[in-house]
């Protein structure tokens, strides 16, 4: 039994290391700066057109910041794409798409042709046609029309076939956002998540999103079908982007495609005001459906209480009072138990040759005193999903960016009580900042498992010890970087638990 | 394959969680005891709809309680 002890003590030590190296590491949020060296992105259908001479290389550093009210938009000028973009009222969290509405066409070599407060034009000419990509900004909202005309100037029809990208996905280890982007298939019927890691086409889409943690991409084609790729590049990156059909332009003519674009938070609100649809790309996962009711029950104590801290607290009281019928009839059953518990022993200690025997013997005793021993595994399990999804509700939601609560600046992000001066080094596990709250709670769970251990013996009384520190010291490290919102949550819901089984305890 | 991750998986909980969790199983053998049994004798996909049954029975209004082995 020594040697289990051990064991778990081990493995629970692997698991902590091997979830603090799979942890994404703090990064300031800092706007790349120009990159010497951008790779281009090979085009997803067109290959004749793959190579791109050194020069046209070289050129791609000129970047461009057009600036809006809630919105900074990166450009850059001479491929005219849209490389990040910085929401102001979001403690300036980017979002970075790469190469946002880049036509793939490396013969073309865009100028900025005008721009006025709400709009930036690009434009490119070669001996065969005219491109021109015009960026019309909504100020009210997080929507922009890109109108993309292109015209042919030579005395031959020219084919128009270029894929127009949404943005290039970065799944590399120093993405701290890796884990949490994906893509969003919208049809008519409903609109489904795609991982992004592997090349896939859908054909016949209405609209194309890409997300981080908390922003999205989202283009929606206005006036022709088309489908949409994913294409991997390499094992870190995937571009994501549309194939429109393949038109033959005659010599002088012209043709004109609207897109319908929005960049900016994932935030039911404002999504669903523009476009019901594209609120599909609000995803929580796999119990997405709780989460959202969750979400919806934080918003409604938010609109009282005025305060997300306050609100989380709150939601915290509300799950507890919902789940409260079944942990007091769980904990009352337990009590029962370790009431019976020395017949028990006596009954173990008397069939100890005949487990089965001894195992009919304890269910007639709880027969005989009436007690429905316990309440059963399925209320235990029902709790899961809820965790679950409020996890992936926070962890998600944008509504708590920039929200403070007492010391806290951000409840989407560590507590930080203390922030480390620049000189000190990173710490292990605790890094640069020292986080208060995941400390408070291992300790309350601490507590509330201390007080609530049932007297048992032996060999397994051991392991109960070691679990009673094991799990709060595995708890506080795991919550150690998670948003200070979901551990204010976990900490009011231990609190809840340490003070009902006080009570309980007294009335024993 | 699937057999033996399912079988360490139920390991795992006995070893770990089992002792923090509050003993909560309403028959003997309990729902992890019964799913590992029938995983090892009808397995994997048998075993593992036979401990969905048995799980889904194990709550305060099923009205079955106590003995109740793998057939």
């Amino acid at each position: 039994m020594e040697k289990r002890l051990i064991l778990a003590i081990a493995l629970s030590l692997l698991v902590l290391l091997a979830w603090s190296a799979l942890m994404p590491k703090p990064q300031p949020v800092v706007v790349q700066g120009v990159k010497t060296d951008i790779p281009m992105p090979p085009s997803p259908t067109t290959s004749k057109e793959q190579a791109i001479p050194q020069a046209a290389q070289k050129l791609t550093e000129k970047l461009l910041t057009y600036k809006q009210e809630n919105l900074e938009v990166v450009f850059d000028e001479t491929q005219a794409f849209l490389k990040n973009a910085i929401f102001k009222h979001y403690s300036n969290h980017p979002l970075s798409l790469g190469y946002g509405f880049l036509l793939s066409d490396p013969s073309l070599v865009y100028a900025k042709s005008g721009s006025s407060g709400n709009s930036i034009t690009f434009c490119s000419t070669n001996t065969a046609k005219k491109v021109t990509k015009k960026f019309i900004f909504h100020k009210s909202n997080y929507t922009i029309d890109l109108e993309i005309k292109i015209q042919n100037i030579s005395t031959a029809p020219v084919t128009i076939n270029m894929p127009l990208l949404l943005g290039v996905l970065d799944f590399s280890g120093n993405n701290p956002q890796a884990r949490y982007q994906d893509v969003t298939i919208g049809t008519e019927e409903k609109s489904s998540h795609i991982n992004g890691r592997k090349t896939t086409q859908f054909s016949d889409i209405k609209f194309l999103g890409m997300r981080d943690q908390y922003f999205t991409a989202i283009i929606e084609p206005q006036s022709i079908r088309s489908s949409a790729f994913i294409s991997k590049l390499n094992n870190q990156e995937s571009e994501v982007g549309l194939n429109v059909q393949t038109e033959i332009l005659q010599p002088g003519s012209q043709i004109g495609h609207l897109y319908r674009i929005y960049i900016g938070p994932q935030d039911l609100k404002v999504l669903g005001n523009i476009n019901p649809a594209w609120a599909g790309v609000i995803h929580y996962g796999t119990f997405d459906f709780i989460s959202q009711i969750l979400l919806q029950a934080l918003n409604f104590l938010h609109n009282i209480v005025r305060n997300w801290g306050l609100a989380i607290i709150c939601l915290s009281l509300l799950v507890y009072l919902l789940l409260y019928p079944l942990s007091l009839k769980q904990m009352r059953s337990m009590k029962e138990m370790q009431v019976l518990q020395p017949k028990v022993e006596a009954l173990r200690k008397a069939y100890k040759d005949n487990p089965q025997r001894m195992n009919k013997e304890i269910m007639e005793l709880y027969k005989e005193h009436k007690v429905n021993p316990l309440g059963g595994c399925l209320p235990l399990l029902l709790q899961m999903p809820i965790f679950f999804a409020l996890y992936n509700a926070l962890m998600r939601s944008i509504v708590l960016k920039g929200a403070k609560f007492l010391w806290i600046k951000d409840l989407s992000e560590p507590d930080r009580l203390w922030v480390f001066p620049d000189s000190w080094p990173n710490l292990p596990i605790i890094g640069h900042e020292f986080n208060i709250l995941p400390i408070i709670m291992a300790i309350g769970m601490f507590v509330q498992q201390k007080i609530s251990s049932t007297s048992a013996s032996g060999a397994s009384a051991d392991q109960q010890k070691i679990m009673l520190i094991v799990m709060p010291v595995m708890f506080g490290l795991i919550f150690y970087r998670m948003p200070s919102g979901l551990v204010l949550y976990w900490f009011v819901n231990s609190i809840l638990m340490l003070v009902f089984q006080l009570r309980l305890n007294k009335v024993k | 394959m699937l057999k033996e991750g399912a079988l360490k998986l139920i390991q795992y909980y006995q070893m770990f969680f089992k002792g923090v969790l509050p003993p909560s199983c309403r028959f003997v053998p309990s729902c992890s005891e019964y799913t590992k049994q029938a995983i090892e004798k009808y397995g994997f996909f048998k075993g593992v709809l036979k401990g969905a049954r048995r799980i889904s029975l194990c709550h305060p209004f099923s009205g079955k309680i106590g003995y109740d082995p793998l057939d």
